[in-house]
């Protein structure tokens, strides 16, 4: 077992648990925590990190970003690579909500333009937009649609005129992953999306209108399309029922293997496949379908956003230039290049609750941020800031291209619905003068913003340790929330 | 009356559940009592109509693993919530073979209330054992 006490200092910021440490580990395990974060941090995340340095075919190391915290075997805020040679694929290296991610549109509006219709445009966007539990999307896709959708990913929704051609650019896999068959995904999965496709969801998803604040990189954020009181829309949602289910399937199926193959796993969660196996590869292409399924779902929620904001606004979306500034996934496995000493090396690089941070010149960047590195989407919990920051050359040298994705939960939901009550979360929201609306009271308290990590030193120590680069800070203005 | 019949305990990011009961089909049915009391009050969904669902596993882990996810999936395709439960367990060759009849509504959320959104269960701790009299089932759900 390991502790805190194995944790050794690389340099500000950043620690090593070395792979002597406990036996059985390939690799060390790495951590980029603040001073307060690593006095906060519970030895049973530490240990995730150095169980995922067991697995067969893991690259340098193990990694914990700053928003690090206890998942179902690998921790969230994780990310491990492993070699196409040896290495394994692991559903749990995604979790459930496969490309859970988050969209963040432009406008050419300021805070000023839109303060006198807040509440107007909140409740349109609540109308709209179906949230909550169960919350069903657009109700006539029909089942032969289905895969469609999970083929073709946002191309389906532009096709099906929800969207502009030109958002596919901005999209992370131009919104369609490779390699995705329709065929791997059960009817189970395909029976659970069908009438989800086009929602929020619940839990920590959630639609913010947004004004930008301080700026840390005038050139990046110029280079991105932002200035000061620019207003802006975050969408935060994955791929509903349908990605948990491609998960617990192939959970199931990797239990399995690993039986089988008699691997010898520190946690029951951690199960995985060889590569080169053929559940390893049905789970990579249910898994794609997966993630092209919440591309379509944050495309069409995209759509009815320009929709409300034309109708309130009295304008159309070209006119206030309602563009995609950038489209990010969290949980995903992706196979990619990356420098191991001095070799460069085919990948499956699997985050999980982490945000690719590609520097400078990667190819897979949109021609026109290319120079400055991708935009790394981190949002912040209901009524806090979120930040776009900038993926880096540090990124690529020391954690496979990944920085953090949120704030990170840090006290239990029943704590939080103790400590907080539904009405004097939504007060404090209002006298901050954020307009909040939400299907679910229990959802207000829970997701109240004392129950996790603080967003602003998340970022912070992402920035100090140079795995991602601070741009701008966003406000929220409105929240709509599952 | 639901209370009584299973126990939450706390994780940072999600939920466990825990059930002591005499018989394995008890306890398999307040472990999904006890699933859907986070979604919504169940002692208060109407028994309007039924389903019937047959499972197989080769262990009682998976069984229940499946069992849990097999009414996440009714309630996301069919919208179906069940709060009356008719469940046998029987091991047959080396399987573990569920039969179950279950009762509930059509969950709507302007009838009833809503609580929390329930993605999946987890193996993570999971635990299914038997002392002198009672079965003890544990389990985290991902939220």
């Amino acid at each position: 077992m390991v502790n805190k006490a194995d944790l050794e200092k690389i340099r500000d910021g950043v620690y090593d648990i070395p792979s002597s440490k406990e036996k059985g580990m390939r690799v060390s395990a790495r951590v980029y925590l603040d001073e307060e974060s690593v006095k906060q941090i519970d030895d049973g995340t530490l240990q995730q990190v150095a169980n995922v340095a067991h697995l067969e075919g893991i690259q340098k190391r193990s990694i914990g970003l700053p928003d690090i915290h206890f998942g179902y075997g690998f921790s969230i805020g994780g990310v491990a690579a492993f070699a196409e040679n040896n290495g394994v694929i692991s559903p749990g290296g995604v979790g459930f909500d496969i490309n859970c991610g988050v969209r963040l549109i432009k406008t050419n509006l300021t805070q000023e333009d839109i303060k006198p219709h807040m509440k107007e445009l909140v409740d349109e966007l609540f109308k709209k937009i179906p949230s909550g539990l169960g919350s069903n999307g657009i109700k006539h896709l029909k089942e032969s649609e289905i895969d469609d959708v999970l083929t073709n990913g946002a191309t389906w929704a532009i096709e099906n005129g929800y969207g502009w051609d030109k958002d596919l650019e901005y999209l992370e896999e131009n919104g369609c992953m490779k390699g995705a068959d329709c065929e791997n995904v059960s009817t189970k999965a395909k029976r659970r999306g069908i009438p989800q496709l086009g929602s929020l969801g619940s839990g920590n998803h959630f639609l913010e209108i947004q004004t930008v604040g301080d700026i840390y990189d005038e050139n990046i954020a110029k280079t991105y399309g932002l200035e000061k009181d620019q207003v802006v829309i975050l969408i935060h949602t994955g791929s509903r029922g349908c990605g948990y289910q491609i998960c617990a399937d192939y959970l199931k199926d990797m239990d399995k293997v690993a039986k089988r193959l008699k691997l010898d796993l520190p946690d029951r969660q951690l199960a995985c496949a060889p590569i080169e196996s053929d559940e390893a590869q049905k789970y990579l292409s249910a898994m794609a379908c997966g993630a092209n399924y919440a591309w379509t779902n944050r495309q069409m929620i995209q759509h009815w956003t320009r929709e409300s904001f034309e109708k309130i606004m009295g304008q159309d979306a070209d006119s206030m230039e309602m563009n995609v500034l950038y489209d990010v996934a969290h949980n995903i496995i992706k196979r990619e290049q990356h420098k191991v000493g001095k070799l460069n090396r085919t990948v499956y690089v699997h985050r999980k609750g982490a945000t690719r941070s590609f520097g400078p010149g990667r190819k897979e960047i949109t021609q026109e941020y290319r120079n400055v590195g991708q935009p790394v989407l981190i949002p912040g919990t209901m009524g806090t800031c979120s930040y776009v920051l900038a993926g880096t050359e540090t990124a690529m040298d020391e954690t496979f291209g990944s920085t953090a994705h949120g704030a990170g939960r840090m006290r239990s939901r029943s704590w939080a619905k103790k400590e907080f009550s539904p009405e004097e979360v939504s007060k404090a929201m209002a006298k901050k003068g954020i307009v909040l609306k939400a299907n679910s009271p229990s959802v207000i308290a829970e997701e109240a913003p004392g129950a996790y990590k603080n967003v602003d030193s998340v970022v912070k120590t992402a920035n100090d340790t140079g795995i991602s680069k601070l741009v701008a800070q966003m406000k929220p203005l409105g929240v709509i929330k599952g | 009356m639901c209370e009584e019949r299973f126990k939450y305990f706390e994780t940072t990011a999600d939920i466990g559940i825990e059930v002591y009961s005499e018989k394995l089909n008890d306890a398999f049915i307040n472990s999904a009592l006890a699933t859907m009391n986070l979604i919504t009050d169940i002692d208060k969904i109407k028994h309007t109509t039924t389903r019937n669902i047959t499972l197989e596993a080769d262990d009682n882990e998976s069984l229940l693993y499946d069992w849990i996810t097999e009414l996440l999936i009714l309630l996301d395709s069919e919208f179906f919530i069940a709060s009356e439960y008719q469940l046998d367990i029987n091991y047959k060759e080396n399987t573990y073979k569920l039969n179950a009849t279950i009762s509930g509504d059509i969950y709507d959320t302007t009838i009833y209330n809503y609580k929390t959104e329930v993605k999946a269960i987890t193996y993570h701790n999971m635990l299914i054992e038997k002392d002198d009299s009672k079965y003890h089932i544990r389990f985290i759900v991902d939220l």
